[in-house]
């Protein structure tokens, strides 16, 4: 298994206050990463800083083994970044913003991009500035996947979408996984729309790495526990609380375990990733004691 | 990048080129009008306003340039965030950097020179005779001179592109570049220049074009004494102001330099 993007102890600093902070993960190639997190959470810098934008304050990242600022030139051939807030020239016609693609790339392919933008009926000599929000974000795409790129991460590529329009974005976005060797990093606050095309997920919460795992391993070691109060803490070794809310009698606890280590007595139902998602999210504390890779050695 | 620059930035770049051409046909007319009267006095006295006017037009052109070229060549990218996407295309800043400065200097030395050469041709500054001297005297048109209009466009485009690389906003970037500049030449003009070399001193009216910098004595009849600078130092003068101007030119773009290789996109 090659390793698309892999951070170690990530760090990235700005004045007094730290972005992200001991930032270590490893996504595999191939995988379809979700990168969630609340507003300030560190998204866009870890992004920033996987493409070279941003330089590290301490630690490293590095893309297929490269790192973006020692080999700028290897990395970024390979890679399709697209900004937040779809950055593109409002003045150019959707031709002109193509050609920019092919004049400043080694690897191009004009007619796949050219061909993807017809199929969405953009017309190529309509300015940018006049597009509609969905089709903006169509040619940004064209744009990142022209370079045929092995790794595309895309910044918030969703917001300001319609649903018709993040429907039709993720549908491209799946086709050309679905024709190459593709991995994305998609980050977004939308769940609904990362579960239905995410495998993997990282979650950034205050600057930190919160979880991350594909989505199969999460959905599995997370449930939600409700049982008698009284007995909440009894029988949990092993166990990591990530929310837990007391009514009077009863208690309800958003956990992370093994299926066979969950106690018995209490009646365990699973979580879906919105409700995983939103119970990290509210306790920016809770966070694995060790990597998920390493979570079969937990007794 | 040179078709990117270009695409960006065309109608700076054809506005700049057009105004060259009026320039150019504008100090031709003026020029051989000038260059046919009989009686010089008398003609230059009838054009003087054209003159003024000309005078002026050559004074504002490198801040027209540094505003309105210098300032929006980088800035506008940092704007609009699209230099996030050319620096994630597969160039580098370093590449980003000088084709745009490559294509945008070019295009405006270009433009300088061919106004400078037509400047220096049609503006009267070859008439010694005496009755005409004291309108016909090089140093009125020091700031149009040979050496030092393309100096001043050179530094006024350059100190926008720094002003741009550093604030990122274009708007902010052209107040800057405009205050700045107009500042820094008045300085330069009033308390810099006439320093250069130490004036000269006489008693009276002198008999050459000279430009006095300073007179002392009483207004109300006796001695004045007259500083000034001769016409034979006309040339070393703008060799010194250009040189300045060049030397302040290439600090400013090796600030752009730094700030754009280390800045955090």
């Amino acid at each position: 298994m090659s390793v698309a993007v892999e951070a170690a102890d990530l760090g990235k600093c700005y004045g007094a206050t730290w972005g992200l902070r001991h930032c270590s993960i490893q996504v595999p190639a191939g995988r379809i990463v979700a990168l969630v997190g609340p507003n300030g959470a560190g998204k866009t810098t870890l992004l920033h800083l996987a493409v070279g934008l941003v330089q590290a304050t301490e630690g490293g990242v590095r893309l297929f083994g490269w790192a973006p600022t020692e080999a700028p030139d290897l990395v970024l051939s390979r890679v399709g970044f697209l900004a937040q807030a779809v950055p593109l020239y409002d003045s150019f016609s959707v031709a002109d913003m193509l050609q920019v693609g092919r004049r400043l790339n080694q690897r191009w392919d004009q007619s796949v991009a050219e061909t993807r933008l017809r199929r969405l009926h953009i017309p190529l000599d309509r300015r940018v500035g006049r597009l509609s929000g969905g089709q903006r974000a169509q040619v940004a795409l064209a744009l990142a996947l022209g370079k045929k790129p092995d790794l595309i991460l895309l910044d918030e590529p969703l917001a300001n979408l319609d649903p018709l329009a993040r429907h039709e974005f993720l549908g491209e976005l799946m086709e050309s996984v679905s024709a190459g060797p593709l991995t994305v990093v998609l980050s977004s606050h939308l769940i609904g729309d990362l579960e239905r095309v995410c495998d993997y997920m990282v979650l950034l919460n205050g600057g930190r790495v919160q979880v991350s795992g594909s989505l199969d391993d999460l959905t599995a070691t997370h449930h939600l526990l409700v049982g008698p109060r009284a007995e909440a803490g009894a029988g949990m070794e092993g166990i990591q609380v990530i929310k837990r809310s007391e009514g009077e009698r009863q208690a309800t606890l958003w956990v992370r375990a093994e299926p066979r280590a969950l106690p018995g007595g209490w009646q365990a139902s699973s979580l879906s990733l919105e409700q995983m998602v939103l119970a990290y999210m509210a306790n920016p504390d809770a966070r694995p004691a060790v990597r998920p890779e390493l979570e079969g050695v937990v007794p | 990048m040179i078709w990117l620059t270009w695409r960006q930035h065309r109608i700076a770049i054809l506005a700049a080129a057009a105004i060259a051409v009026l320039l150019v046909a504008a100090l031709a007319t003026l020029g051989s009008q000038t260059a046919r009267s009989s009686r010089l006095v008398d003609v230059y006295q009838a054009i003087r306003t054209q003159w003024n006017v000309m005078w002026f037009l050559l004074l504002l052109l490198p801040l027209v340039a540094g505003i309105f070229l210098g300032a929006p060549l980088l800035a506008s990218d940092f704007e609009c965030g699209t230099h996030r996407l050319l620096w994630t295309q597969g160039v580098t800043r370093m590449r980003w950097l000088v084709g745009k400065l490559a294509v945008a200097m070019t295009a405006i030395l270009v433009c300088a020179a061919i106004v400078d050469v037509a400047a220096q041709m049609a503006i009267p500054t070859q008439w010694s005779t005496p009755a005409a001297w004291t309108y016909a005297n090089q140093w009125l048109f020091f700031d149009q001179g040979g050496l030092t209009l393309p100096a001043y466009v050179l530094f006024a485009v350059s100190l926008g592109v720094a002003a741009g690389a550093v604030v990122g906003r274009t708007l902010l970037a052209m107040v800057i570049t405009g205050i700045v500049y107009a500042v820094w030449r008045a300085v330069v003009g009033a308390v810099i220049r006439p320093n250069y070399l130490p004036p000269l001193q006489g008693r009276g009216p002198i008999q050459q074009a000279v430009w006095v910098t300073s007179a002392h004595g009483n207004l109300n009849g006796g001695p004045i004494t007259l500083y000034y600078q001769p016409p034979d130092r006309f040339w070393t003068f703008q060799g010194i102001e250009a040189s300045i101007f060049l030397g302040l030119s290439l600090m400013l773009l090796a600030l752009t330099t730094f700030v754009v290789l280390r800045r955090d996109a």
